[in-house]
């Protein structure tokens, strides 16, 4: 599979280069370019011990297009492997894979004194408000009104051109099978819109907003197409000067053809204080509503790309409850402390408790373009409900270096 | 836009404040499109105490070659670019720069640390010409920078 991903990427990835290169020609003396290199080293064990290894270089350039828009583009060489030492050894190497980055033709321009309006095209981020229903690289455009205290938002993009394991879709057992299937190289094919409204200070310090996603399943004859929407009302703002809330819904809708629906919600709340060594603490809580009426139409939540509750867990946000409190503080300048603490629980089980996490993170920056970390955490799993899980735990390293 | 103004007026003052520089040619900076690297070269230099606010934009510029911080084949009147008047600021004020800087001192890394340090703020690049009230923001925004470094 490693030989399939890297072998069909690679022409993509050198178009887009090419593509990019011949835009730059006019603007040859306009261009910055860099070179960033990572590593990122993560040991954990639990059942057993395993390492995951993955060093990547982004090589990446800008360009101003005129006064109001630019291009970014970026190609990704990554190496990664994976290695059981326990129980037994066993290794997966990808010695290398080539791929597009972030490749964006973005920008702004102001349509009156009250109004403009952005765009962004390309293989660009895309998320819905909170992040639990999409989030991920992908092929599309978003343009953005802003009119006076509203932005709306419109979004398209196709998820068939992204490597699985990057676009974490598995929405039907169609996606869950060529999740497992080591030929299959990208996500499965699904075009993407959505619509969004914000409302800017509405309420004093809120902002009031609806975000609207709908993924179509574009699968190959054969597959059951599952199309999924999703309505997600938020409010955001802040009660004092240092603290911020926010609280969001999700109502999915589904057809396979039968129709099915799920329900997901979250908040949060912030404490920020500059003063006291740049402190921060955050209460959050995530919910993804169950199957909780037997044979009815409600379903487990599924957003359109699969996140994760806790680090290191892995709890899937899909029928599951997580409360977490997270604190880190700045105490010299560069170098980030943190910890947190979380518990998850499946509210539709017979022992609705999983389990607690702990989690500590060191960041330090001893320069503007070197960033080096360290990670690490346990989850304490519920043994009443599972009396053969053991303690999971994780410690990680990372370093950034861009040239 | 009348914020923009005020903000950028008020700007003005404290760095004339700061440095000490004549109103008559922070005015003309202003009223600048481009900078020349002559008067980049006057307004840096008399900002960090290199040069004293009598001498004149040739001087500034001659000076600019003793220190060797002068853009490569550049003469006093051509425009400054964004990556050549980061440079000046980051030598002028001895500023600290970020690995790369250390390594390979220059225009191309000193741009970036004043990207990573929000000096340079909004739409750039690092050859785009320098407007006046932009030359002018920055040099403000390197005091802020050299206040917290210190």
């Amino acid at each position: 599979m490693n030989r399939l991903r890297s072998s069909r990427t690679a022409p993509r990835a050198l178009a887009c280069l090419a593509l990019v290169a011949v835009l730059c020609a006019g603007n040859a003396f306009a261009l910055d370019f860099g070179l960033t290199l990572s590593n990122d080293s993560e040991l954990s064990g639990g059942g057993g011990l395993s390492l995951s290894q993955s060093d990547s270089a982004v090589l990446w350039l800008s360009l101003p297009i005129g006064a109001s828009s630019s291009i970014y583009a970026s190609a990704v060489y990554e190496f990664s492997g994976d290695f059981t030492y326990l129980p037994s050894y066993s290794d997966r190497v990808r010695w290398y894979s080539i791929t597009a980055g972030r490749v964006e033709w973005e920008g702004f321009v102001g349509l009156s004194e009250s109004m403009g309006l952005g765009w962004s095209v390309g293989r660009i981020p895309l998320q819905d408000y909170s992040g639990r229903v999409l989030n991920g690289l992908l092929d599309g455009a978003v343009v953005r009104l802003s009119a006076g205290q509203a932005i709306v938002s419109a979004a398209v993009a196709y998820t068939g051109l992204t490597f699985k394991d990057d676009a974490m879709i598995l929405i039907d057992a169609d996606d869950e099978s060529a999740w497992s299937d080591d030929e299959v190289a990208f996500a499965p094919r699904r075009l993407l819109a959505s619509l969004g409204l914000r409302l800017v200070e509405l309420v004093p310090f809120h902002d009031l907003g609806l975000d609207g996603w709908a993924q179509f399943d574009l699968a190959a004859a054969g597959g059951t197409a599952t199309h999924t929407q999703y309505a997600e009302p938020f409010i955001e703002g802040r009660v004092a000067r240092s603290i911020r809330w926010r609280l969001w819904g999700a109502a999915e809708f589904g057809q396979d053809p039968g129709f099915f629906y799920g329900m997901a919600a979250g908040g949060r709340i912030r404490l920020s204080a500059p003063e006291l060594a740049g402190l921060r603490v955050t209460a959050s809580c995530a919910w993804a509503g169950g199957d909780y009426d037997g044979d009815g139409a409600m379903r487990a939540f599924k957003p359109i790309t699969t996140g994760s509750l806790s680090s290191v867990a892995g709890t899937m946000f899909s029928d599951a409850l997580g409360a977490s409190l997270d604190a880190s503080f700045v105490p010299l300048r560069g170098l980030t402390i943190g910890a947190g603490c979380g518990a998850n629980f499946r509210p539709n089980g017979d022992d609705s408790y999983l389990g607690f996490e702990l989690t500590g993170r060191v960041e330090y920056k001893p320069a503007s373009d070197v960033t080096l970390g360290i990670e690490g955490g346990c989850f304490a799993p519920n043994a009443t409900a599972d009396p053969d899980a053991s303690l999971e735990w994780m410690a990680a390293a990372s370093a950034t270096l861009r040239l | 836009m009348k914020r923009v103004c005020a903000s950028l007026i008020l700007a003005s003052l404290c760095v004339v404040a700061a440095i000490g520089q004549s109103n008559d040619f922070v005015d003309g900076l202003i009223a600048s499109d481009s900078v020349s690297v002559g008067q980049a070269a006057y307004l840096v230099l008399v900002a960090s105490d290199n040069l004293g606010e009598d001498a004149d934009a040739a001087r500034a510029f001659e000076l600019l070659g003793t220190f060797g911080w002068a853009p490569t084949g550049a003469s006093a009147d051509v425009p400054i670019l964004l990556k050549d008047y980061a440079y000046l600021l980051m030598s002028a004020f001895g500023l600290r720069g970020g690995l790369m800087y250390a390594l390979f001192p220059g225009p191309r890394y000193a741009y970036r640390q004043l990207v990573s340090s929000f000096v340079i703020q909004g739409r750039s690049d690092p050859d785009m010409a320098v407007s006046g009230p932009v030359a002018v923001r920055m040099l403000g925004r390197v005091f802020d920078v050299k206040g917290i470094a210190e």
